[in-house]
């Protein structure tokens, strides 16, 4: 998958409005990179890339691209 | 806490005050959402209750902790949604597997309770289940149990001819209805299930998944400020 489909991925994920994310954004600044969201991706990580997530793996992301990288 | 008329029982599973609902009627108990407590099967036990009706609104965990335990303690049968039904023997859709997460941002005396609640991966099953809409006599009450997708693809709203209401996730108070779970969506939520909402009566009394009951306008009213 494309970068720019993970990014679009992460906006439905988060409920985001198509555009509002980019590989620099910092996540702690988005209200919406809750636990619920975390949650979210734990299990997308698992059912769309086949990917194992965990705990320390989310507290590792710190940026976009981060996440976008992992997957 | 009480209510009269009919009289409803509510039980909080901390740390994520999601409630358990029980209404009893002679030896005969319907029972919302379990969650293990034993507050709740004393009650049941001194009311001689010898059969319970489990109605379960959506499939995730925090709404369906205390089914296994509720059966080994009394007879019951639990009916839901076939989508709920298909998601709660799964510990990765009933979000059991990863209940911890949910907590990972709270302080961490909260990420201690809930280390303790020891939550691994869980799995029950239903004996009845339906698709769109059921009803049911429950000892005279008339129950309508009605699919409300949009928080989860199993969440139904539970209806009694007594004029209260059973929402689970779908309505809570004092926040917005949350659809970025896995299986939540906000267009079904929009579509379909929030249209059935507002031809309801604004007077409903309405029981909540998480929080206190409230009149079904003020609990509208109190989501739509977020």
């Amino acid at each position: 998958m494309e970068k720019e489909e993970k990014i679009k991925l992460l906006e439905e994920l988060m409920e985001l409005d198509e555009g509002t994310l980019s590989d620099g954004t910092l996540l702690d600044e988005l209200d919406e990179w809750d636990s619920l969201s975390k949650l979210s991706l734990i299990a997308t990580a698992k059912k769309v890339f086949s990917k194992k997530m965990g705990t320390e793996d989310l507290l590792s992301f710190h940026t976009v691209a981060d996440i976008c990288n992992w997957l | 806490m009480i209510v009269n008329n009919p009289e409803i029982y509510s039980y909080p599973f901390d740390p994520i005050d999601s409630r358990m609902y029980v209404m009893i009627n002679g030896r005969y108990s319907l029972i919302i959402d379990p969650v293990v407590s034993d507050h709740a099967l004393k009650n049941l036990r001194d009311h001689e209750v010898t059969e319970g009706l489990i109605l379960l609104t959506h499939e995730h965990y925090d709404h369906i902790s205390g089914v296994n335990w509720l059966k080994s303690n009394i007879s019951c049968k639990v009916i839901c949604s076939k989508k709920c039904a298909e998601n709660i023997p799964a510990p990765e859709k009933n979000l059991s597997k990863h209940f911890e997460t949910l907590f990972i941002m709270e302080p961490a005396e909260v990420r201690e309770q809930v280390r303790k609640l020891q939550v691994g991966p869980y799995s029950c099953h239903a004996d009845y289940t339906f698709e769109k809409e059921a009803e049911l006599d429950w000892h005279g009450m008339k129950v309508t149990l009605k699919e409300t997708p949009g928080h989860s693809e199993g969440s139904i709203c539970i209806l009694s001819d007594k004029g209260i209401m059973f929402t689970g996730d779908t309505i809570v108070d004092g926040a917005r209805t949350i659809t970025k779970l896995p299986g939540g969506s906000r267009k079904q939520l929009e579509f379909i299930t929030k249209p059935w909402i507002e031809s309801l009566p604004d007077s409903l009394m309405v029981f909540p998944g998480h929080g206190e009951r409230g009149i079904l306008k003020d609990l509208i009213n109190n989501m739509e400020k977020r």
